[in-house]
């Protein structure tokens, strides 16, 4: 499932939605797909929904992939433990 | 007021400072270019945009961000300052504070915001493009320094062990920890990091407007303690926030004491890129043989300029400076509070003094003895009030390095500024007052004394004009020059406008002094033309009055060809004064001591009356105009005659005038009471102040009792 129609701004304003969203795609699909290519800044209650949510799909053996992340968003998660799976 | 409003008012206060600073050292930095500048601008430039992401001023946090790029691509040497790029800049913080301080109408700030944005970007067009990609994401695991800590490399850094835990409900003061983290990281090399997880739920049990997450790492780096400690600045009160210098762990100890004495220097113009890490190493190794100072070597041996090692020197006084002081923002309500408390026991001490009088002999002797005592605590006390309010001129006088250029730009001409005496303190409502009257001395000297660049050349001039602000200390008074290398007064014009407006009789002889002095007068100007700043006749005379308001004091000297300086003479503070206690009737008034320049009992003879002068009396062979208090004040006094009375002798700039008073009375510390609210204001009068018997004393303005006896 792929999850697009995200704000440009995700913050703590808007995690609750946020939070809805992606733990129902996790609850009805195998594989959930962020697109962040609208995405400039996040904050670190997104960052950590997505820990959360990456640690939630990794135990259940579900997939939990971001498209389209930018430089600058990658900077942000590996400053909260995140990094980019080298393949 | 909340917790947010109040995170905004603090980071305002903070940001104005920094804006002031950078804007001054962007117009140094477009005379002299020199490094040390652009890593001291690049770092206040950080600091604002991490107090505005923190504070919630987001607009002014994502432009700072690509103004912090900017700078980021100059102080690395891929991009050269020139006058567009420093017009960018300003032009830039001319934005910064339109969304900071002046609640600019949305509009106008995007538009502005978006053409400057297109000229940064057209900059930065050598920039690498951010890549984007599709990522799987993992948790890593926590970093480990894997580095060598004893190798060259860890010369010049600082190693930082950080610890930081943030409350849960952070988030609901408008606050984002990442931010602050991101900030951190941007100051160096993490090498070490450790997310702290313990507190994390499960997904299902997490409330997302939590906070779970913290940190423990250890970062290498080439800032301070001191610019770490400022990143959590706004949050360091309510969260967990440790910081640890951990550097000797990572580097190697030299034998000798000097090196970490003075690595400081080297250490520095390593941190500013200035020097390698292998450069100081061989600067240090040859500091052994030949046992000069760092500074010396590093310019001998080619690796920095004289100027860079002198910012470095200058970072190395800057730094000890903080580190010895500790220092702590207060409110100045709190010390007018403070002083109007000081002066109460001033009053009661006096009170005292007085019934010590009314004792016998010895037990007069030991209350005075003891009151002595208390006497010496309070000056000390008073002087330690007064030193806290004291402030240095520098700051004010670098504002308007801004001004200048700009200022000339917009009319053709070449000039610079020089600041002299930065470091001379005067108290800060002086400070705060002498703003306008120095902005208008400027003004005057870039419209009508700095000729344009060609006009210099022909006259044999450097074609780049010079205006010198310059502050000292002298007898009791600060003194502030505002000095020009331009076409000096044309004292015949002066003259000239002078007869017109009678002012003079033709051929009438009159000192320099006293001719320049017209230009003060409302409505004289010597112009040839209006300028957009200057040169209507109302400027001068409204400075004039405006400095005389807090007792001050302004005079002109000028060479026609060679320059003009304004000399402002201002009291130290405007809150105390030594006066000496007079009686005229039955009423007290208090002469400044500074004002005094003797007393005396005048004989018969030598009190005359001189047409259009009136009463004068002769002192050592000088007439000096006697003035009749009562007169002025309009009181019955004890003495009609002065050959009965005492007169005493006060001056102000170059006049002098006679007071006659009925008895002396004595010297006291007067704080004074300002009247305003209470009586029409009298040029003849500063303030009062309230005695031991509580009684009120007068506060004579003797500069204003001069002008009103000329007028």
């Amino acid at each position: 499932m792929k999850l697009d129609n995200l704000p440009q701004e995700l913050d703590v304003k808007n995690v609750k939605e946020f939070y809805g969203a992606l733990k129902e795609a996790l609850a009805s699909d195998d594989k959930v797909v962020l697109d962040f290519s609208k995405i400039k800044r996040l904050d670190l209650s997104i960052v950590q929904v997505i820990m959360a949510a990456g640690k939630e799909a990794s135990g259940k053996s579900k997939v939990l992939k971001i498209k389209s992340i930018s430089e600058n968003l990658l900077k942000q998660l590996s400053i909260c433990g995140i990094e980019k799976r080298k393949n | 007021m909340n917790e947010a409003e109040l995170l905004k008012e603090v980071f305002i206060k903070e940001a104005k400072e920094i804006i002031d600073k950078v804007e001054s050292s962007m117009v140094l930095m477009e005379e002299n270019g020199d490094a040390g500048l652009i890593n001291e601008i690049f770092r206040y430039i950080h600091t604002l945009k991490s107090g505005s992401g923190i504070a919630g001023f987001t607009d002014a946090y994502e432009f700072t961000h690509s103004l912090e790029n900017l700078l980021d691509k100059i102080r690395s040497g891929e991009l050269m300052t020139g006058k567009k790029l420093i017009d960018l800049l300003l032009g830039s913080l001319d934005l910064v504070k339109a969304i900071l301080f002046e609640n600019a109408p949305q509009e106008s700030i995007l538009g502005t915001k978006k053409s400057l944005l297109a000229q940064i970007e057209e900059y930065m067009a050598t920039c690498r493009p951010d890549s984007a990609g599709t990522a799987l994401l993992e948790p890593i695991s926590d970093k480990k320094d894997t580095s060598d800590r004893d190798i060259e490399e860890n010369i010049g850094y600082n190693f930082f062990k950080v610890h930081a835990e943030f409350r849960e409900d952070i988030f609901e003061s408008g606050i984002d920890p990442l931010m602050i983290m991101e900030d951190l990281y941007s100051l160096g090399n993490v090498i070490e990091q450790k997310i702290l997880r313990e507190k994390f739920p499960e997904l299902d049990n997490m409330d997302p407007e939590r906070c779970y997450t913290g940190w423990n790492l250890i970062l290498k780096t080439k800032t301070s303690i001191q610019d770490i400690d400022k990143v959590f600045m706004f949050v360091r009160d309510d969260n967990v926030i440790e910081i640890e210098d951990v550097t000797s762990r990572y580097i190697v100890k030299d034998a000798g004491k000097n090196f970490f004495e003075e690595k400081r220097v080297g250490e520095i113009l390593v941190s500013q890129g200035i020097l390698s890490g292998k450069e100081l190493s061989n600067v240090l190794a040859a500091q052994d043989i030949e046992n000069k100072k760092v500074g010396d070597l590093v310019v001998e041996k080619g690796y920095a300029t004289e100027n860079e090692v002198k910012f470095a020197l200058k970072e190395q006084a800057d730094i000890k400076k903080r580190i010895e002081k500790s220092t702590v923002r207060v409110d100045t309500g709190k010390l007018d509070n403070l002083l109007n408390l000081l002066g109460e026991i001033v009053i009661g001490q006096s009170s005292i003094t007085r019934i010590a009088d009314e004792l016998d002999e010895e037990k007069g002797f030991r209350l005075k003895n003891a009151l002595y005592g208390l006497d010496r605590i309070t000056r000390e006390f008073q002087e330690q009030i007064m030193s806290i309010r004291m402030i240095p001129i520098g700051p004010t006088f670098e504002q308007f390095r801004r001004f200048v250029r700009d200022a000339a730009h917009s009319r053709g001409k070449e000039i610079v500024l020089d600041i002299e005496g930065g470091s001379t303190e005067l108290d800060k409502t002086v400070i705060e007052r002498i703003d306008d009257p120095l902005k208008h001395m400027i003004r005057n000297a870039i419209d009508h004394g700095i000729e344009p660049a060609e006009e210099r050349e022909a006259a044999g001039k450097n074609r780049i004009g010079r205006i010198t602000l310059k502050a000292y200390h002298q007898e009791g008074n600060i003194f502030i020059e505002i000095i020009d290398d331009g076409m000096g007064i044309n004292k015949t014009r002066i003259r000239e406008i002078a007869e017109q407006k009678g002012l003079l009789r033709p051929g009438e002889e009159i000192s320099d002094s006293r001719l320049y002095s017209f230009l003060f007068l409302p409505g004289f100007s010597t112009a040839e033309k209006v300028g957009d700043f200057s040169g209507r006749g109302v400027g001068m005379d409204v400075v004039k009055t405006n400095i005389e308001s807090f007792r001050g004091s302004v005079e002109i000297e000028t060479k026609a060809g060679i320059g003009t300086t304004f000399r402002i003479k201002l009291p130290l503070t405007l809150a105390i004064i030594e006066g000496m206690l007079v009686r005229v009737g039955n009423n007290i008034f208090i002469i400044p001591l500074l004002s005094i320049v003797e007393s005396l009992q005048p004989r018969e003879i030598d009190i005359k009356t001189v047409e259009k002068k009136g009463e004068v009396i002769l002192v050592r062979n000088e007439y000096v105009s006697l003035v009749r208090l009562y007169e002025i004040f309009q009181m019955k006094p004890v003495y009609y005659n002065p050959w009965e009375s005492l007169v005493v002798i006060v001056e102000s700039g170059f006049s002098e005038v006679g007071l006659m008073i009925d008895e002396l009375l004595g010297q006291q510390q007067i704080v004074i009471k300002s009247l305003e609210t209470y009586i029409t204001k009298s040029r003849a009068i500063s303030g009062a102040a309230i005695l031991g018997d509580g009684r009120v004393a007068l506060i004579l303005d003797i500069h204003g009792l001069i002008e009103e006896i000329g007028n």
